[in-house]
């Protein structure tokens, strides 16, 4: 379990370093805040509304779901700067947002059942080590009739290469990823209806393109020595090709899902 | 005495090609000839109800005529928000038969000004002033339209004195729109700290309105002394942080001739990532003019050449492909101290952008991925001073040049020259417009494309029924207080 805990920092802690937020952008997922959006109007989120963000990150998607459909938001994140600089972020804003940051684990939220309208879980679902618990936990903070927003990375059972099967796969969501269906059943199984579905595999190939252009100009600009990331970016440009064929061989994908608890 | 005998001759002209434009009186959709004489290009067309008209579009004709091969396919938009009717210009937009997606979309958020210009295209004045709820729909409009939107820039009037720009920049941040202007005279940057301090949190590119270095230019076009506003906003700027493109109307006998002297103004201060050239159009307000001499894209890529002191020559300008390549050409300039190379220099350019005889690009193994670099840079999407530029400058010729060693610094070493004339009822081309990808957002729901907005008479229909809009609400709020009208 310690194990298990410690490997959930490190790859919180990953996602919030300076490469991740250099290379992805401060909202890291394919489509970025777009995506975010069409969540949450496939989600039908209405003013007023609270709404928890699980693994937030370092918080654009909460801060800007609050705005665009002006409800309450609150993020949970493991990743301990995360949480910080997102609280610091907030803050310094112009056009303040109705949020909060929590720390905490999302598999096990510190919040009270029924507190919530809708939980949006935005490629973080793929991360969760015990994922019919966690969706299970989910479903519980929701209220009668409250929605659940996911949305994650899809991958075939089988077509990862070894390559992408290590710690690339993970900090790619790709190690733990469920096919389309996968989400599905897992949403079913936890006594949801799925109300809205949608493909968004055409978002990881713009992801993957804005990636490459990065990747250039990060390799021009830095001595290998300078980052103890340099053998990832060295290997990076032939791993994003296999992604890309992987992506258009519809192995790899991009799905988001709407789904109510029984009211 | 007797008169010679009659003789054939031949006619002074070359008749180039048959478009559609419209007529400067009426605004009648009429047929128009495209003709060149002396190496100039014209349009001649005739009104039946207002006779004949003729204007200058272009003073180079081999430029003109030469720009034809970068002409890229078009990308079709997720949507379109209306029908084909009445044909074009008449049924924007945009409707199923435009050929091109909106890359650059305005939306005007007021018609008020803090200035009151001799030549404003927008003719500001009275009129409305957008909520934030209408400018929220507009937004959630554009990403239905276009999916992944790339510019959007806030105008006007002026933005920069509706009480909710800094809301607009953030819903459409928020949106996940890539790339936020604000398009400003800098008589609010220049003066208001909060504001100032209020943009610099949200870091749109202001496109900053600067005609040039001397005071009788700003006298001629905007009607009042504005050099010392204008030299204090980009200061202001510059610390801040935040990044300036200028933006120059040009006109004949104003400021032809400092188009020079603006590039390496432009060049030297902190704040600056590009400048603009815009043709004075003429259309709303505007001082009288000659359509015979009107000043088009070659008289200032010459000006440029002439006045820089052999910085540049003809050829570091490229025709843009995603819109009509006669609109807008484009040059990028690596700058680094006193030593500015210019994109074109380093690169076949226009082997990569040549879309008609496609000629071999050389074989390298990233030759895809220079084009593509080379296609968002020559694009109406592309924005001076960010990241998202930088990066392809960076792809198309990194390894040709001598780079900084910090990510964050090459957007201040990319520097990008653009030069785009905007057409008027003399030179308006229906072919231009059915490929325009520059749109101005309308609360209904409608990307109408700026030209077309400017000169058919959307302008003038969307302001009145904004207006009129607006005026009844307010009466609505008035008398539902039970309160009398003032």
């Amino acid at each position: 379990m310690l194990d298990t805990y410690a490997a959930k920092i490190c790859c919180a802690d990953l996602y919030s370093s300076e490469l991740a937020r250099l290379i992805l952008g401060d909202s890291l997922h394919p489509g970025g805040l777009r995506a975010t959006n069409r969540l949450g109007r496939a989600m039908a989120i209405q003013p007023g509304w609270r709404v928890l963000d699980l693994a937030c990150g370092m918080g654009a998607s909460a801060t800007a779901l609050s705005r665009v459909f002006r409800c309450h938001v609150t993020g949970l994140e493991l990743g301990a700067q995360a949480a910080a600089a997102s609280r610091t972020r907030a803050l310094s804003e112009p056009v303040p947002s109705n949020v909060a940051f929590v720390r905490g684990d999302a598999e096990t939220p510190p919040f009270r059942s029924g507190a919530f309208d809708a939980v949006i879980i935005e490629c973080a679902a793929s991360l969760f080590v015990h994922k019919a618990d966690a969706i299970a936990n989910v479903v519980r903070l929701l209220r009668p009739g409250g929605i659940l927003g996911l949305s994650d990375v899809t991958v075939t059972p089988g077509s990862l290469p070894p390559e992408l099967d290590g710690t690339i796969g993970m900090m790619l969501c790709l190690t733990d990823a469920l096919p389309p269906d996968g989400y599905q059943a897992m949403l079913e199984n936890a006594g949801l209806t799925i109300t809205a579905q949608e493909n968004l595999s055409n978002e990881v190939l713009t992801l993957l393109a804005e990636l490459r252009t990065k990747l250039n100009v990060w390799q021009q600009f830095t001595t290998p020595a300078a980052s103890p990331a340099s053998d990832l970016a060295e290997s990076a440009p032939a791993l994003l090709s296999q992604v890309e064929a992987l992506v258009q061989q519809g192995q790899i994908g991009y799905w988001h899902y709407a789904a109510r608890k029984p009211a | 005495m007797t008169s010679p005998p009659p003789a054939k001759r031949d006619a002074d002209f070359i008749f180039h090609e048959l478009t559609r434009s419209i007529c400067p009186d009426c605004k009648a959709v009429i047929d128009a000839q495209i003709i060149i004489r002396n190496n100039k290009v014209y349009m001649r067309k005739r009104c039946p109800a207002h006779g004949w008209f003729e204007g200058i579009i272009s003073s180079d004709a081999e430029m003109y005529v030469g720009s034809v091969r970068f002409n890229k396919p078009g990308t079709i938009p997720l949507d379109f928000s209306t029908e084909v009717k009445n044909g074009c210009p008449l049924d924007c937009g945009l409707c199923p038969e435009h050929k091109q997606h909106i890359c650059l979309a305005l939306i005007e958020v007021n018609t008020a000004c803090n200035l009151n210009c001799p030549v404003c295209f927008a003719n500001a004045g009275i009129g409305y002033s957008l909520t934030l709820a209408q400018v929220e729909s507009m937004l959630d409009r554009f990403v239905e339209i276009e999916g992944d939107p790339e510019v959007i820039q806030f105008s006007g009037g002026e933005p920069t004195i509706h009480p909710q720009l800094p809301e607009m920049i953030q819903a459409a941040k928020d949106r996940g729109i890539r790339q936020v202007m604000i398009n400003t005279n800098g008589v609010r940057l220049a003066r208001d700290d909060r504001f100032l301090a209020q943009m610099a949190a949200l870091d749109p590119v202001v496109y900053f309105q600067f005609d040039g270095l001397r005071e009788e230019t700003y006298l001629a076009i905007r009607g009042e002394p504005l050099l010392d506003i204008k030299m204090l906003a980009l200061a202001r700027l510059a610390d801040a942080g935040l990044s300036a493109v200028l933006v120059a109307a040009i006109e004949r006998n104003v400021n032809t001739d400092e188009v020079g002297a603006i590039v390496e103004f432009g060049l030297r201060h902190p704040a600056v990532r590009g400048v603009v050239f815009q043709p004075v159009t003429h259309v709303g307000r505007h001082i009288p003019f000659d359509p015979m001499t009107r000043v088009t894209i070659p008289d200032v890529i010459h000006g440029i050449v002439d006045q820089t002191a052999g910085r540049f020559v003809l050829e570091d300008f490229v025709p843009v492909p995603c819109c009509f390549p006669t609109c807008q050409v484009n040059s990028y300039l690596f700058v680094d101290g006193d030593t500015v190379t210019p994109l074109p220099r380093l690169l076949d350019i226009d082997r990569y952008l040549d879309y008609i005889t496609n000629r071999a690009i050389p074989q390298l193994p990233n030759a895809a991925d220079v084009q593509q670099a080379l296609e968002g840079l020559w694009s109406a999407s592309a924005v001076a001073g960010t990241e998202h530029t930088a990066g392809q400058f960076e792809c198309a010729c990194g390894p040709g040049l001598d780079l900084p060693q910090d990510l964050n610094h090459l957007k201040d070493h990319v520097f990008q020259i653009a030069i785009k004339d905007f057409l008027d009822a003399y030179t308006f081309n229906v072919k231009q417009v059915m490929k325009c990808c520059v749109g101005i957002l309308t609360p209904d729901g409608r990307a109408i494309p700026f030209c077309a907005y400017n000169s058919v008479g959307y302008r003038e229909q969307i302001r009145e029924q904004l207006t009129m809009e607006q005026g009844r609400q307010k009466i609505t709020a008035i008398s539902n207080q039970g309160k009398a009208p003032a």
